[in-house]
């Protein structure tokens, strides 16, 4: 999670300047396109309101001619479909500040112990974001996966017994 | 973002057969 799309150098949460707040997502175009994740893109927002503010703007980062095309064709059917005008923006991708430390992997944050073993294991920042346990296990956390996906992740997520077992009441138990 | 980003760390990646194509996307969402 970051900021983007304006002009201002080393923004905050505080101070955004013209940014937008972003994420940033790598990806193994084996395992999940583009258009795939364009899907998740329109269906986890409201493009078709006026953004309140550039903080909150609707905005499609292009990092190559090829996603370009993508996010045109994705938003003309987007649009097609609804009916409606869509306010998103498909503009080049310039630059990436990455967010305060309390901003990343939020919903894990929200467990503590989960989140200081992980914290304990990944003290610099950009490990900790870049960890693919980790955002595994904020997604679980965020209510994304099933109880049975957990156990059958839980062996490669990092975590000692105990804090795996807290894991799964979290997760299993809602 | 390159390959070495996303492999970065004490715990082996999730799903590890490890990608050679790596790509990036970034989205603000409203």
């Amino acid at each position: 999670m970051g900021y983007a799309g304006g002009t201002k150098k080393n923004p905050t949460y505080h101070d955004l300047g013209d940014h937008a707040e972003t994420i940033e997502v790598d990806f193994d175009p084996r395992r999940v396109t583009y258009d795939e994740l364009l899907e998740v893109f329109w269906t986890n927002h409201n493009a078709t309101r006026r953004p309140w503010s550039r903080q909150y703007a609707s905005i499609i980062f292009v990092h190559d001619d090829e996603q370009a095309r993508l996010a045109r064709e994705s938003k003309e059917r987007f649009e097609a479909t609804l009916g409606r005008r869509v306010y998103t923006e498909i503009v080049p991708y310039e630059n990436f500040t990455l967010a305060e430390d309390y901003h990343q992997k939020f919903r894990l944050r929200g467990h503590h112990d989960v989140a200081a073993e992980y914290l304990s294991i990944y003290p610099r920042l950009q490990d900790f974001v870049n960890s693919t346990a980790v955002t595994r296990v904020n997604g679980f956390l965020g209510g994304c996966g099933s109880c049975l996906q957990l156990d059958a992740d839980l062996p490669k997520l990092g975590l000692t017994s105990g804090t795996g077992s807290a894991l799964r009441s979290a997760v299993c138990g809602r | 973002m390159s390959e070495q980003r996303v492999l970065s760390g004490p715990i082996p990646p999730i799903d590890a057969e490890a990608p050679t194509d790596v790509q990036t996307a970034t989205f603000a969402l409203g």
